[in-house]
């Protein structure tokens, strides 16, 4: 394989995909229907191939490509993966087939372009996960806009165009400031404008002065805070969810939420340690009041959408604490926790978008008894839900024990406090998920709605068992025999850590291990 | 008293006399072949004196003789550049007229020379090495636009846009006059050269031979006059590049000049100031960057604030790319005040980039026109993505390019200037800049939401066919993402022509 460009493969055959679906006649809705799931499968193959070229042993960047694009300005074509990407890279592969099989009964205008933009998504997800070089993956992170802003305002609900533009403009305000940051590195790198440069690989050994670090590192971390979304800047997120199509809402939350944890991780932690190290307890902090307000606000919902929504920043709270804890365990119990909540939370939103096809309607209070209406579709949701709520036996449960397993270990910033009100955060959840399984899946069984308007529910059929069958064998996968996909991160992870460690104040130090 | 014949170099002036020697033939051939309904045969004639244009402009890259006649013209890299970018734009602009001049009642005889006449000043402000000089281009193109503005004699709008022009523009005219003649108090000169080399350093253009006068920076002081004169030269030049507070005009000539007519000023009076703009300050007053890029750095946060959120508020799309296209002149100006090399060449290449993706904006704007109606309304906009696929495409690139998201040629544009910023310690300015732009994307997807996401309120009848100005969209929308994607070759040669800016 040595030599074969697999990344840009795996990047560029999404585009590919939408290039030759310009081409057939907007009519055709199965054939193109047909195009987008075959696209997104042989890519999921070429990642598939990836997982296997993949040698864990190795810490650094691996099948890097490099190519000169502006080399005037320091500027290339750099793509590489490590095991903090490897991951998230198969999580968008895996998700993006099944996301088409699912929209075959809630897209059907404008499939043409409803196929053309979620493969251009595609390679925007995985070009911004794979670049190496800032301005190849600002290129990529802001071109993810685009084809989200159109899934939501084109095919979503009511609000969608309320939606579509606050989506717009909250994550572009981050950005903005986060190019000034990657300019700012830029001139660090190099005193003349030939030895001047672009590439993450060289940054990291750019020594940023600690007057710097403190504004670089808020430049950064707001750009990744609205994106996770951090409490408070999570308020553009129950609206784009709520508006965007289901498949808008799985890419949502299973990927484009992972692009701010994955921000962090991969760049705040090793550019800017020191500055991590000291803001560690305030973002822990905001961490877990995320967990507990997302937890609570949830409970709350009526819209069986919004509760969801509500539980991503919910999770991603717990990605949040378990980030800037720094230990190899917690750093390894929030990479699989992305993971699993673009998993459960994907299948969430499937399984909620599979009901709303039905009925017509989110609101819980309209359903009653579905159990006994839908066993099958209970059955997936009971456990996408126990895998949600972290149970034992499923994948929720191995990130959220990693998570506050490493943060009951990170002696030196003393986060055991954050470490308890995170656990309260588990039990939450499971309040919110079961209180809405109770109420809608128990109960005496009716007919779905209020008022005059309702529909007689019928099973999930062999489509939507397809769908949800892969997400539920790598659920009870990585919550049984997780080692793989630990294995895979461990060394990229620990170097992290490392490298956090090793610049970290001494006075954090102090304490020893 | 002896008379030196000046140095007439007629290679130095090649690409202008080409320009005018096409101006004077569609003159004369409009007088001898009959009319037809389109007068198809002056448009390819002037495009062939523009392509001529072009290829002498190209022929003449690195001829760098920057005290031609006298010390009149300087013929290098940054005038061949501007040429190219000035030819680009009179050919965009004479195929987005070509298809409404008979809806519109033009006469072409009179509308292909005046576009021609005004490219000349452009081209003449680019390549002027005297304040003069600088001067003279500015009036033909000024009085080219006047009339220009007022072309569409039934509407009572456009007749108004054209003495609303020529009033506050005379007016501009007389600040940039007698600025010059303050910097002439204090450098006995109005050759860039001359004055650069009385100020400071900047010895590299000076003509055969400058008055003598004693260097009033190297005697320690900075003459209030010259700050004057220098100040007075801003508004001359800011007028015409639509600098607030000095844009006042734009909206109301924007919106009332025939829209094929505004298209043309927002990119051309724009491209010509700055070209002016950076000579100015960079040959005859680089000694004096600390003064008037704090003169420059206030203007740039007033014209991009002003622009981006004034635009939010339009309901006319004329207005609204009016406003933009001020708070465009404002991230220009961000890149001129940097006073380096990476300013001057993002210079360069942002007006490139502005020059295609406004344009193609216009043009998406005229095809939208009907007979006897322009609708310019944003609401005329719901629902295109459904009726008009292509040109809604086309539109949305060209409003992702202006709102600056890759990967388009708006966005390398914006990057760029915000480097040279950075470069120059403008930390404050490029803060500014950025969130300006976030400002400017709601406006400018707006226009994308309306295409795609909203129902059309009305019909707005059958497209006419219009295959010119569909061949400018559509290649300005492919040349947006070129430049967006591989834009390393238009980098290099904007580099090349700012070389003797250090």
């Amino acid at each position: 394989m040595e030599g074969f460009p697999l990344l840009s493969l795996v990047i560029f055959l999404p585009l590919l995909g939408a290039a030759i679906a310009l081409f057939v006649p907007r009519e055709q809705i199965g054939v193109l229907r047909a195009l987008g799931l075959l696209a997104s499968l042989v890519v999921f193959a070429a990642s598939i191939a990836l997982w296997f070229a993949f040698d864990p042993s190795n810490p650094d960047f691996q099948l890097v490509e490099r190519a000169g694009w502006l080399p005037g300005v320091g500027i290339s074509y750099h793509v590489g993966v490590d095991g903090i990407s490897l991951l998230l890279v198969l999580l968008t592969t895996f998700l993006m087939p099944l996301t088409f099989l699912s929209t075959h009964g809630a897209i059907t205008q404008r499939v043409k372009e409803f196929v053309v933009l979620m493969l251009v998504l595609e390679t925007a997800m995985l070009g911004t996960f794979l670049a190496l070089d800032f301005f190849l993956f600002y290129v990529f992170w802001e071109a993810m806009l685009v084809p989200m802003y159109f899934l939501i305002g084109v095919w979503g609900g009511p609000r969608r165009i309320y939606a579509a533009v606050k989506f717009f403009l909250y994550t572009m305000t981050g950005s903005v400031l986060m190019l000034l940051a990657i300019l700012t590195l830029y001139f660090l790198s190099g005193s003349t404008a030939t030895s001047r440069t672009f590439d993450f690989v060289e940054l990291l050994r750019t020594p940023v002065p600690t007057t710097l670090q403190p504004w670089l590192f808020a430049a950064f971390a707001l750009a990744f805070a609205i994106k996770v979304p951090v409490f408070p800047f999570h308020t553009w997120l129950p609206d784009a969810h709520v508006e965007a199509p289901t498949a808008g809402s799985v890419i949502l939350a299973a990927v484009l939420l992972k692009m701010g944890t994955y921000g962090f991780l991969r760049f705040c932690l090793p550019l800017f340690p020191e500055t991590a190290v000291a803001v560690a307890p305030l973002i822990a902090l905001l961490g877990v009041i995320g967990i507990l307000y997302g937890a609570l606000v949830a409970a709350m919902q009526r819209d069986m959408k919004k509760l969801v929504a509500y539980s991503s920043v919910s999770h991603l709270g717990f990605v949040m604490l378990g980030l800037f804890a720094f230990t190899p365990e917690s750093l390894q119990g929030s990479l699989i926790q992305m993971v699993n909540h673009g998993l459960s939370t994907g299948a969430l939103f499937l399984l909620v978008g599979m009901l709303y096809e039905r009925a017509h309607t989110r609101l819980i209070a309209d359903f009653s008894g579905v159990a006994k209406l839908m066993p099958a579709y209970a059955a997936f949701f009971l456990i996408v839900m126990f895998s949600s709520a972290g149970l034992p036996g499923t994948n929720g449960f191995i990130g959220e024990f990693l998570i506050l397993l490493g943060t009951f270990k990170a002696d030196l910033l003393r986060l055991q406090p954050y470490a308890i009100g995170a656990g309260a955060g588990v039990i939450l959840s499971a309040v919110y998920l079961l209180w809405m399984y109770q109420r809608i899946f128990q109960g005496p069984p009716r007919p779905a709605g209020h008022g005059e308007h309702l529909v007689e529910l019928a099973d999930i059929g062999p489509r939507e068992i397809a769908i949800l069958v892969p997400i539920v064998v790598m659920i009870l996968w990585i919550g049984i025999y997780p080692k793989p996909f630990l294995d895979r991160t461990a060394a990229s992870l620990d170097k992290v850590s490392q490298q956090v460690a090793v610049a970290a104040p001494a006075r954090l130090l102090a304490g020893g291990r | 008293m002896l008379f030196v014949l000046p140095d007439l170099d007629w290679w130095a002036i090649a690409p202008i006399l080409a320009m005018t020697i096409t101006a004077c033939v569609v003159l004369v051939v409009d007088l001898i072949i009959p009319r037809t309904p389109h007068q198809t045969h002056l448009a390819i004639i002037s495009l062939i004196g523009l392509a001529i244009t072009a290829g002498l402009s190209v022929a003449l890259w690195d001829y760098n003789h920057t005290s031609a006649f006298g010390g009149m013209v300087a013929a290098d890299n940054l005038s061949q550049f501007f040429n190219v970018i000035f030819v680009v734009i009179v050919a965009a602009t004479i195929l987005m007229s070509h298809d409404q001049l008979d809806r519109e009642d033009f006469h072409p005889g009179e509308y292909y020379p005046l576009l021609l006449f005004s490219a000349i000043g452009m081209m003449l402000m680019a390549s002027a090495a005297d304040l003069i000089m600088v001067f003279l281009g500015l009036e033909l193109l000024s009085i080219s636009l006047y009339i220009l503005a007022g072309f569409s004699r039934r509407r009572a709008e456009s007749e108004e846009a054209s003495i609303k022009y020529l009033l506050l523009g005379a007016f501009a005219s007389g600040f940039l006059l007698y600025g010059i003649a303050l910097v002439y108090g204090t450098a006995a000169s109005t050759n860039l050269g001359c004055v650069g080399a009385a100020l400071g350093q900047r010895s590299d253009f000076m003509p055969a031979s400058c008055p003598t006068v004693a260097s009033p920076i190297a005697a320690g002081q900075l003459p209030a006059m010259l700050l004057a004169g220098i100040g007075m030269l801003i508004v001359g030049l800011g007028f015409k590049a639509a600098l607030a507070p000095f844009h006042l005009w734009t909206p109301d000539v924007y919106e009332g000049a025939p829209t094929a007519v505004t298209a043309y000023m927002s990119v051309a009076a724009k491209a010509a100031a700055f070209a002016a703009i950076l000579r100015v300050f960079e040959i005859a007053f680089p000694s004096l960057v600390p003064d008037w890029s704090a003169m420059l750095a206030i203007i740039a946060i007033i014209t991009m604030v002003v622009g981006n959120t004034v635009a939010i508020m339009q309901q006319n799309i004329k207005r609204m790319l009016a406003y933009s296209s001020i708070a465009h002149a404002g991230y220009i100006l961000v890149a001129v005040v940097a006073a380096n090399q990476l300013g001057a060449q993002s210079v360069l290449f942002y007006t490139l980039a502005y020059t295609l993706m406004n344009l193609g904006a216009f043009a998406v704007v005229i095809l939208l026109g009907r007979r006897g109606e322009e609708n310019v309304m944003l609401a005329d906009y719901a629902g295109l993505g459904y009726r008009q696929p292509l040109l809604a495409l086309a539109m949305a690139i060209f409003m992702l390019s202006l709102a600056g998201i890759p990967p388009t040629a708006g966005f390398v544009g914006k990057f760029f200037i915000f480097r040279a910023a950075l470069d120059a310690g403008q930390v404050g300015l490029a803060v500014v800049g950025v969130l300006a732009s976030v400002i400017s994307v709601y406006f400018y997807i707006r226009v994308i939401y309306l295409m795609y996401m909203v129902e059309p309120s009305r019909e707005l009848g059958p497209a006419p066919r219009a295959p010119w100005t569909s061949l400018a969209a559509g290649l300005a929308a492919v040349a947006v993402l070129v430049l967006g994607i591989l834009p390393g070759w238009a980098l290099a040669w904007a580099q090349a022509a700012v070389g003797f800016i250090s």
